[in-house]
């Protein structure tokens, strides 16, 4: 083969040559290798480590000696269902769902603007605006928020300033939402929540209405459509998912969280926290790996659904 | 002469689609060979082959007399013109036409002196420094151009070169290439969509449907005489007469073949035609014709009269001028 | 909205958003100054520079800045070749198995990171593996290559196939053709994948909290200021100086692949 020399090259070709050509005359070669490392570390690593646990959810502990016994056994996802673990799930859903309802209404408008209006330093500005808070670090985030709600922090002197202490109180002494302060109230919970995941709201949102063209806008004007009816029945359906595509990050992120309600929140626990207290002050893995499924399951549903409605094609 | 490039009974397969299906042809060194058909028929397939961007499913492809069947892209002694010109976004244009010989390991300054020729030969000097994304379609073109040629390939493949550009350049740049094809002597392979550029640029054309050869030849054969119903209709246009209607003229049962142009208006005589419609393009009318069910049309020259739609005329034509397709449709 | 302006309404709503997404992190500068060190008073009773004289003395921030520093620089190294090489074999080729390999790299970021975490503590006891610096960067290196690869598959795509198909056409090998043509047309968008990558990697807390033992990096320092704080102050300078070190490498990836791929969804 090495005798059919191209015009200036060398006849004979070195070992990377003919290493080039293996590769050139078996392409799944090529392939093979380029994928082998990375489905290795992830298919081995990653995996494994998946499975290891969820074999452990099969397990149960030992009630009396506390420790795991290695017999299949659906018991311990029996115990999910008792009554103060289903309080748990249904309580992260609930605040899932509340935070994903709430980041669409207050991301749509942002995502809106700069996806129809916003043009060049302003489009880059918009962009720039929603990429900082989404990168910035988490947990300065959360922190910042713990600052906001603190008793003495800077709301209660905004009520304050504004003589408006007698309402923050009077919401205070709500049941449910309320609490003794806002950093240890559900409302606290949910606001940190909201304002950690929104960024991952709007850009989704923002891509999809990029992809809707101009021309389509006008053909609707052009049809009669009001701008109102043009957003109704137009803009809406294809933006939706986009909004489906940014409900993936905020639902599966707030489920797994288990920082936030630590550090602003009531004492009622969220799955990520009771995955983290299982697995480590309690000692028993196996329900902790069973609380880990939950949503795992969860979002499951909530992707294959998502897939439906072609929310894929806006990530 | 030369074989410079042999497909021997080739076919490229993907799953069920036969993209080239058993295909056999001979370019002669220093040919100027056109490969000519609708998209999808196999031609740009071809043309890929011949670089070695993709593998036969069976058959064998020679250059210059050597099986091809293990030899990567980078040993063949051939060099292509990409039709969306493939210029290296990140290189400026001396450094893109300079790639090849950099690969072959010229120096730098030498390689630069011959980049620089090969732009004053594509009518490019003082471009060199230039980014691709900085040019327009038809200095894309003559860079890819350069960079091919600058490599002094045995073959060079054209891949619709000229696709992409306005009517004028594009007519500009066929008779170009023509000369610059005559002035280096290398076999060109040029795929084209486009007739009329295959006819008046190639030496041999290769018509393509559904991945096989319907007829090789010289561009006035192909015109005047096409071997199927497929030929005549693609390459310029000919009517084509149902076998039955053959018979009823001639005695022989096969599709035939009759130019637009050969057909005239006649006082009596021939064969009774409805007018179904006119179109003036300029130099010529054409006349679409209803005879007996069978779509028909003619040219006529400027100056005659024009028939109005639905009026009932009498058309003829010379002799020699039904050319009868043995072969039928392959 | 055939009319270029938006009503004033959307125009409010807008602003509000991006308010709301913004002044919570500068409140945090606020606080950098305060001379408060005992509660999280509003306003600042004064403003000091003292805090940050008295963090620079702090063996333990140093010594967890450091352990991130590495920790994302190894996570990134790892996380480009695996990511890379994954979005060579996915975006040029179609595969048995193209899909499931997509997948299994946004798995990683798809399912809550408490599951990541606690999968993998639980392979490192199954397997014996005490934590070390290792068993942090597995777990970073794990979710950092969805970044890369995100970046890189873009660029891939964008980049066209008939540019591999000339320079192999004009006589480079595999490996030449990676080196001058695939590398400079794809390096931007591995340099804003790297970048992204580490500071995703400074930045974790929930994988890191199950993998690194009694180790402590930066966002687990501050965790544990933040569940029991000791000095709230120093808690508040480190809070900046995070956002300040964090805002550099998301600029820059912004600056790397303006106009060209978009890094949003590159979810973290």
């Amino acid at each position: 083969m090495a005798d059919t020399a191209h015009s200036g090259t060398p006849a004979r070709p070195g070992p990377m040559g003919r290493m080039s050509d293996l590769l050139w005359r078996r392409p799944g070669l090529l392939i093979l290798l380029l994928i082998l490392p990375p489905a290795l570390w992830l298919g081995v690593i990653y995996l494994g480590a998946l499975f290891a646990l969820l074999a452990q959810s099969f397990f149960s502990i030992d009630p009396f000696s506390g420790l795991i016994s290695y017999e299949l056994t659906l018991s311990t996802y029996g115990e999910l269902f008792r009554a103060s673990n289903m309080d748990i799930i249904l309580r992260t859903v609930a605040m899932a769902a509340s935070v994903t309802a709430a980041a669409a209404i207050i991301g749509f408008p942002v995502a809106y603007y700069a996806a129809r209006y916003a043009r060049g330093r302003w489009k880059a500005l918009f962009y720039l605006g929603v990429m900082l808070p989404l990168w910035s670090s988490y947990l300065v985030k959360v922190y910042s928020w713990k600052l906001i709600l603190a008793k003495e922090g800077i709301l209660s002197w905004l009520f304050e300033t504004l003589h408006l202490t007698w309402l923050l109180e009077a919401y205070l002494s709500l049941p449910v939402v309320g609490g003794n302060s806002l950093s240890v109230s559900w409302t606290g919970t949910f606001l940190v929540f909201l304002y950690v995941w929104l960024p991952f709201m709007i850009l989704p949102i923002q891509a999809a209405l990029e992809r809707v063209p101009r021309s389509m806008l006008e053909a609707s004007g052009d049809l009669g459509a009001r701008p109102a009816q043009t957003f109704r029945h137009v803009l809406l359906p294809l933006a939706l998912p986009g909004v489906v595509a940014g409900s993936i990050f905020t639902f599966s992120l707030t489920l797994g969280d288990y920082i936030i309600p630590q550090i602003v929140g009531t004492s009622a626990r969220m799955i990520g926290q009771a995955v983290y207290q299982f697995q480590g002050t309690a000692g028993n893995i196996p329900l902790a790996a069973a609380f880990a499924v939950v949503p795992i399951l969860i979002m499951g549903v909530y992707l294959y659904v998502a897939r439906r409605m072609g929310a894929f094609d806006a990530l | 002469m030369t074989t410079a490039v042999a497909f021997r009974k080739v076919s490229r397969h993907y799953g069920p689609v036969r993209a080239v299906d058993a295909v056999n042809l001979e370019v002669a060194e220093g040919e100027f060979f056109a490969m000519l058909g609708p998209s999808g028929s196999g031609k740009t397939t071809c043309l890929r082959l011949i670089a070695g961007f993709e593998k036969p499913t069976a058959g064998e492809i020679e250059i210059f007399g050597k099986p091809s069947a293990t030899v990567p892209p980078y040993r063949r002694p051939v060099n292509t013109v990409f039709q969306d010109y493939a210029l290296f976004p990140h290189l400026n244009v001396r450094d893109n036409v300079a790639y090849g010989l950099m690969i072959a390991g010229m120096g730098k300054a030498e390689r630069h002196a011959a980049a620089d020729a090969a732009l004053e030969m594509v009518a490019m000097p003082g471009y060199a420094e230039r980014k691709p994304s900085a040019l327009s379609g038809g200095q894309r073109q003559r860079v890819a151009l350069a960079r091919a040629l600058v490599n002094k390939p045995k073959v060079l493949l054209l891949d619709e070169p000229l696709g992409a550009l306005d009517l004028k350049l594009r007519e500009q740049m066929q008779v170009e290439l023509k000369g610059l094809q005559r002035q280096l002597g290398i076999t060109f392979v040029f795929v084209t969509h486009d007739q009329g550029e295959a006819l008046s640029m190639a030496d041999r054309v290769a018509v393509f449907s559904e991945g096989r050869i319907q007829q090789v030849g010289r561009p006035e054969d192909i015109y005047d005489r096409p071997e199927t119903p497929f030929v005549a209709d693609f390459v310029g246009s000919s009517n084509v007469l149902p076998p039955e209607m053959v018979a009823r003229l001639t005695g022989r049962k096969a599709h035939a073949s009759l130019r637009p142009e050969a057909v005239h208006l006649q006082s009596e005589g021939g064969l009774e035609a409805r007018v179904t419609g006119q179109a003036f393009l300029g130099a010529v009318t054409r006349l679409t014709l209803d005879v007996a069910g069978t779509p028909l049309s003619a040219l006529l020259q400027k100056g005659q009269p024009v028939p109005a739609t639905g009026d009932s005329v009498r058309i003829g034509w010379d002799e020699d001028a039904l050319h009868l397709m043995e072969r039928g449709n392959g | 909205m055939h009319s270029e302006r938006a009503s004033l309404g959307l125009k409010i709503a807008a602003a509000a958003g991006l308010l709301f997404m913004h002044l919570p992190i500068l409140l945090i500068f606020a606080y950098a100054f305060t001379t408060e060190d005992k509660s999280y008073q509003w306003p600042p009773p004064g403003l000091t520079l003292k805090w940050f004289g008295v963090t620079w003395a702090r063996p333990d921030v140093w010594e967890a800045l450091s352990l991130s520093l590495r920790v994302a620089a190894i996570s990134t190294v790892i996380a480009l070749i695996l990511g890379t090489l994954c979005a060579a074999a996915v975006a040029r080729t179609r595969f048995f198995g193209r899909e499931a390999i997509s997948l299994l790299v946004i798995l990683p970021i798809a399912l809550p990171g408490i599951i990541t975490g606690i999968s993998l503590r639980s392979a490192f006891n199954l397997a014996d593996i005490p934590f070390s610096f290792w068993t942090i960067v597995l777990g970073h290196a794990t979710f950092c290559v969805v970044v890369v690869y995100n970046n890189a598959v873009a660029r891939f795509r964008r980049t066209s196939g008939s540019l591999v198909e000339a320079s192999m056409d004009l006589g480079a090998n595999a490996f030449q053709t990676f080196r001058y043509v695939i590398l400079p047309n794809i390096s931007t968008a591995l340099l804003a994948g790297g970048m992204l990558a580490f500071a995703l990697s400074f930045d974790e807390v929930i994988v890191t909290t199950f993998t690194a033992g009694q180790q402590q990096t930066l966002p687990i320092w501050m965790l544990e200021e933040l569940v029991r704080p000791r000095q709230r102050p120093v808690t508040n300078v480190v809070a900046m100086v995070v956002v300040l070190v964090t805002f550099l490498p998301i600029l820059g990836a912004y600056y790397l692949t303006r106009g060209t791929d978009t890094v949003a969804g590159q979810g973290k």
